[in-house]
């Protein structure tokens, strides 16, 4: 039975963008053309720490069809970009940080023309000692990256008296884990084109967040916000990776000092080698219990490297040290964590911040605790599971939507009906998650536009980035639940600066919640006067208006209606718009500096996967079979789109634990394109059985709640407790590729 | 891409020409899947690109007189989908079906593959089991030689500059013989080599080996032939006993080809599974066995 | 470097384009024919997005010079639907939900159509097989089977 009872949510619907894509009509980045069109390319360091003793593109300049070059020293406004903190140079003008730092750019005639002036730039380095590891950072007298200090950010949480409750634990399990740098693969490398018209820099991206760029771009070029435009084109995937900025400053600055169209679309390569990566990370953890299972304390100490720029650092390693003890009841925790910068790679977002790594942790904690106890892995996680009531390790007590446990026992019960067998070789694991949706212990807020037209049409301006995901399909649903019109009548435009209003970024899967909740406020909003309208002309208090199936009639007494037609033709006479703004800010509170008690999130997902694997002994090869999966999201807004988050997530998962590993040496990455990075093809897929749970609980639009990242998460320990249960061994570090199961297997 | 001239021959004859006028600076490209690749990314640099995939003549697969002669412009996909290939060499069979994705197979020209030459290629492997040579044309004149004499040196072949590789034989499995192919890679499709292993086995009305080709990929610049595997094979009847030390044998014999490289320990370990596997195959073949040794 | 002529048909239509030969065939039909559903993810013939068909086959168009293509029949998927009636492959993309960023979708569409011109009702191992050349970060393949699926009624 349905939890609510709703007029349009919670059915399948065809994506708003579905249709363009599936003719080949919709615009990438890429596919943007302008008259006089320029193409610009990015010279970028090949040596990890140096200053520039010299840099010449006169042989560059020198090849007919180059317009322009462009340093540091053309930058109009200031040379500091980044999320959080701004460390990072639009062009490089005091040193080099990491291989691929953007020392000059250039716009010519056409590609070719780009590539080849790139090929005749030179440049000279006076080489800087670099630093790679976290101990060489953290070693006094180390060469600094940032500063005095290649300490990037220290966390310390602290609940309950730790030490005291180990002492009183029956078992207790410790481990270290640790996971790699990985990298986001979306299919499409980053693109966009730039162009001044009327005093407006306008920008045409592939981004995650146009608000931010527009930001950015504002502050290179020394402009107020309202004179930089960025439009989001159709994003070809971006996972966290396309949060950053990439092309748009390089765009506008290439734009305004040609007065030409200028495009850069990045090659496979350029755009893994300098896009952000998920942070590696080693998670040293112990865990205490009592002798029924019921944890007591756990402990954890962190460390990630975030490379050679802040980007989404510090909000990974907070999102980290509040999650990594797991969903769970735990009343005595204390974890520390330190990121460091190093020459390497810049690390940032990508699809759960830090929850997929720890989850690695907490998961491998909790099997190797019901290992020890001879518990049901299941039975344990219920028995801790967090629900009403629970007080998390940030002193938080959790009021309402806690599905943990229904995702446990649906989870179970799928898993029963669909591994019915375990053959020599092949092994079931289990893996759990929690994700607060939105920032942490952060304002996020996103707003949304309204309008309500003469024919009962809606124009529907919402600030955030439908990535591929489904935001704006998401958004037009609930503005026609709240509306009481059907998912047809609304048009949706999305993360256009000039037409939008802020929606913050498209990640931390907080859309669906803060976007969501301000579509609805907007609409309750431009509502207040359709409602008034109509009860003036129903002759009923407004109270009783129910706005369904493009009608409005009394709930009192069904037969006094009128139709939406009605009603636009009503609002016309007496001079009525129905207009409405709305704007949603989650309900949290800063976090405590010395102890990081306070609200970091208003609302968390849970989720909990199942894994059947079989692991090929003479060849070290794991074959993923069977994926349950099953999601707290609330509700579902669209079920096909929750189902195609989580399958989506399951199979990154699978190539998060068997294949994905980015090499890299003395900072620069040695396997940056597909025919090296291997993601999860058509042949490895498994079957996946992706299951839905709702609950209750109104913080979000109709109950809704994130699932972008929580789709990833839980498959990740699911898979990796399979392989470990398949060959009776334990695994610490991740992928787990032939070469390394095989080691295990011998060892 | 630098600027090239482009030449597209509708014959053979076309072909030759140019190449005889290039004096080998010419850059051939067959199905192009390799050389487009180094061309874009400013790898390969060349006055001129003489593209021969419209040669209609250089597209066979034809077997006659006790031999197989495939066309050097043949794709991976017609040899998958060739009737004869699919039951009667199964080997090269198995090992076209696995190159790349459909979309390389349908580019790919096995005569591309051959000259080529990388390590991770999938065909020479394969061919060098069958025992098979090449044709080599040249405006002058024709030359043979089996593709172990082809492979000269470190991803060098043969191949004059002015001359085309047009063909390759090998002798048509017979009654009694068997072949099969496998490689190891990190994933099922896409898959670059780690290491491949192709087999024929002859065997007479005894069910005793008569010959034995096995030839290890992914552990040198050229696909190798193992005297030794194949000299304990001869004489000895066909079985799982029989085969199954061929697994040890073949991972000595990777553990010392390639002593100090960071894959050898799971190159080692894992040749054995494969070798196992491609036994199994060819006892599969002889209808002697479910497979697996 | 000298322009070069081309002669193909382009989604039913004959089509002569005059290029330069180190252009491939993803940046002639991108560039010079407009057709911008062809997609570029790798440059290396890994992603697929820029499949096309060529005489029905299904090849990466990232992978060809633009002269290798004379005299041949290309489809984009610009040229699926006929008259705006959508394939039933479209039709069943959009239905099964197999569409989420849609950089993958023309070359997977593609591949797609080129199993079912030659298998109209191919098993689940065959479609996994057939867009085994066609990556995907989003969906995780299975509403894109299952689309596949749907256009052949099986």
């Amino acid at each position: 039975m349905a939890l609510r009872d709703l007029a349009i949510l919670g059915k399948s619907n065809i994506k708003k963008d579905a249709y363009n894509k599936v003719i080949g009509e919709t615009k990438f980045a890429a596919d943007l053309k302008f008259d006089h069109m320029l193409y610009g390319g990015v010279f970028r360091s090949s040596v990890p720490h140096a200053v520039i003793k010299r840099f010449d593109a006169s042989k560059a300049l020198a090849l007919p069809g180059v317009a322009r070059v462009l340093t540091s020293k053309d930058i109009p406004g200031g040379n500091r970009i980044g999320i959080i903190m701004k460390d990072e140079p639009v062009l490089v003008d005091d040193k080099v940080r990491r291989v691929g730092d953007a020392i000059a750019l250039v716009a010519a005639e056409t590609p070719e023309l780009a590539e080849e002036a790139l090929e005749l730039m030179e440049v000279e380095y006076d080489l800087l000692e670099p630093v790679f590891t976290y101990e060489d950072a953290m070693r006094e007298g180390s060469p600094k990256i940032h500063g005095d200090s290649n300490l990037h950010a220290r966390k310390h949480l602290e609940r309950g008296d730790v030490d005291a409750a180990f002492a009183r634990c029956d078992v207790i399990i410790e481990g270290t884990y640790t996971t790699n740098m990985l990298t986001h693969m979306f299919i499409e490398p980053d693109a966009g084109v730039a162009r001044v018209e009327d005093g407006i820099i306008t920008v045409y991206a592939s981004t995650q967040n146009a608000h931010f760029d527009r930001g950015e771009v504002a502050r290179t070029m020394g402009l107020p916000n309202n004179k930089v435009r960025v439009t989001q084109m159709a994003t070809g995937g971006g996972f966290g990776g396309k949060l950053d900025i990439s092309v748009q400053c390089h765009l506008a600055l290439l734009a305004n000092a040609t007065g030409r169209p200028v495009k850069i679309v990045r090659s496979r390569q350029e755009s893994t080698d300098v896009s952000a990566k998920r942070h590696p990370m080693i998670m040293r953890a112990k865990t205490g219990a009592t002798k029924d299972g019921k944890l007591l304390a756990v402990e954890v100490f962190i460390i990630g490297d975030t490379g050679a720029y802040a980007s989404y650092g510090p909000a990974v390693i907070t999102r980290a040290v509040v999650h990594c003890m797991g969903p769970y009841d735990v009343p005595n925790v204390r974890v520390d964590s330190d990121f460091v910068y190093t020459n390497n790679p810049m690390a940032g977002a990508f699809r759960g911040f830090g929850v997929p790594q720890v989850s690695v942790c907490h998961e491998g904690q909790m099997n190797a605790l019901a290992k020890a106890l001879n518990m049901d892995p299941i039975d344990l996680r219920i028995l801790n599971a967090q629900k009403p009531g629970t007080v998390l390790a940030t002193g938080q007590t959790l009021d309402e939507s806690v599905g943990f446990i229904g995702a446990l026992r649906a989870a179970k019960e799928k898993a029963a009906e669909v591994i019915t067998t375990v053959k020599e070789n092949q092994g079931v694991g289990v893996g759990c998650m929690w994700y607060g949706v939105g920032n942490t212990g952060l304002p996020n807020p996103a707003a949304a536009f309204v309008e309500v037209l003469p024919d009962a049409s809606v124009n529907l301006m919402v600030g955030c980035a439908d990535i591929g995901q489904g935001s704006s399909t998401v958004m037009a649903l609930i503005a026609a639940e709240e509306l009481g019109l059907s998912y047809d009548d609304i048009h949706v435009t999305a993360a256009d600066t000039m037409v939008t209003p802020e929606g913050g970024a498209s990640s931390a899967s907080r859309q669906t919640f803060i976007s969501g909740n301000a579509t609805r406020i907007a609409c309750r909003q431009a509502k207040e006067t359709l409602a008034q309208t109509a009860a003036n002309f129903l002759k009923v208090p407004k109270e009783y208006l129910i706005f369904r199936g493009r009608m409005i009639y009394s709930a009192k007494d069904p037969a006094i209606k009128m139709t939406y037609a009605e009603l636009m033709a009503e609002m016309k006479k007496w001079g009525q718009l129905a207009v409405g703004a709305g704007a949603y800010n989650p309900k949290t509170t800063y976090l405590d500096a010395k102890t990081m008690a306070g609200i970091p999130y208003e609302v968390y997902s849970y989720g909990v996967t199942i894994a059947l694997v079989e692991v090929d002994t003479s060849t070290g090869e794991v074959d993923t079979l069977k994926l349950v999966s099953a999601h707290d999201v609330g509700q579902a807004i669209d079920r096909v789109m929750v189902e195609g988050q989580i399958e989506g997530g399951m199979v990154m998962a699978q190539g998060f634990v068997i294949f994905e590993k980015i090499e890299h040496e003395k900072g620069k990455i040695k396997n940056p394109v597909f025919s090296k990075y291997l993601i999860p093809t058509t042949m490895d897929v498994p079957e996946i059985y992706p299951i839905i749970v709702e609950c209750p609980g109104e913080a979000g639009p109709f109950g809704a709640k994130g699932v972008g990242e929580p789709a990833l998460i839980p498959g990740i320990p699911a898979i990796t407790n399979a392989v470990e249960n398949a060959l009776g061994r334990r695994f610490f570090e991740l992928p787990l590729t032939p070469a390394e199961v095989m080691k295990k297997i011998l060892s | 891409m630098r600027a090239f001239n482009f030449y597209t021959p509708k014959t053979l004859a076309e072909a030759l020409e140019l190449l005889a006028q290039y004096k080998g600076s010419a850059t051939v490209a067959a199905g192009g899947t390799d050389i487009v690749i180094e061309l874009k990314e400013r790898r390969r640099n060349t006055d001129c690109v003489i593209s021969i995939n419209k040669i209609k003549e250089l597209r066979y697969c034809e077997v006659a007189a006790g031999q197989v002669r495939i066309g050097a412009l043949t794709t991976f996909s017609d040899l998958e989908n060739n009737p004869y290939i699919k039951d009667k060499v199964k080997g090269l069979h198995s090992c076209c079906a696995h190159v790349g994705s459909p979309q390389i197979r349908n580019l790919g020209t096995i005569g591309g593959n051959v000259v080529n030459c990388s390590v991770a290629g999938d065909s020479p492997t394969t061919l060098m089991a069958l025992d098979a040579s090449v044709v080599l044309r040249s405006k002058a004149g024709k030359r043979e030689m089996k593709l172990t004499d082809f492979y000269a040196d470190r991803k060098k072949t043969r191949i004059a500059g002015d001359e085309l590789l047009t063909e390759i034989y090998f002798d048509a499995p017979a009654k009694g013989v068997a072949t099969a192919t496998m490689k190891l890679g990190k994933r099922k499709a896409l898959v670059i080599v780690v290491v491949g292993l192709s087999i024929l086995v002859e065997k007479d009305d005894s069910d005793s080996i008569t010959r034995a080709q096995v030839v290890v990929g992914g552990v040198s610049p050229k696909p190798a032939r193992l005297p030794k595997v194949e000299e304990y094979l001869i004489g000895k009847p066909v079985s799982k006993n029989t085969f199954a030390p061929c697994a040890g044998m073949l991972s000595d014999i990777v553990g010392s080809m390639i002593p100090t490289r960071a894959s050898m320990p799971y190159k080692r370990e894992g040749v054995k599974g494969v070798s196992d596997k491609t036994f199994g195959r060819i006892l599969v073949d002889f209808g002697l066995g479910e497979g697996g040794c | 470097m000298d322009k070069i002529k081309i002669n193909f048909t382009l989604n039913g239509a004959p089509v002569t384009a005059e290029t330069y030969p180190n252009k491939r065939v993803v940046d002639l039909l991108r560039e010079d024919c407009e057709c911008t559903s062809v997609k570029e993810g790798c440059g290396e013939g890994e992603c697929g997005a820029c499949t096309i068909l060529v005489n029905d086959i299904p090849v990466t168009s990232c992978l060809m010079l633009a002269g290798q293509i004379e005299g041949d029949s290309i489809l984009t998927l610009e040229g699926l639907a006929k008259d705006g009636e959508l394939d039933k492959l479209q039709a069943a993309f959009l239905e099964a939900g197999a569409v989420q960023c849609g950089y993958c979708t023309p070359g997977m569409i593609l591949s797609a159509k080129a199993l079912l011109l030659r298998n109209p009702h191919p098993t689940r191992e065959e479609i996994r097989r057939a867009l085994s050349g066609n990556l995907c970060r989003c969906t995780g393949y299975t509403k894109i089977f299952r689309a596949v699926d749907m256009a052949a009624g099986n």
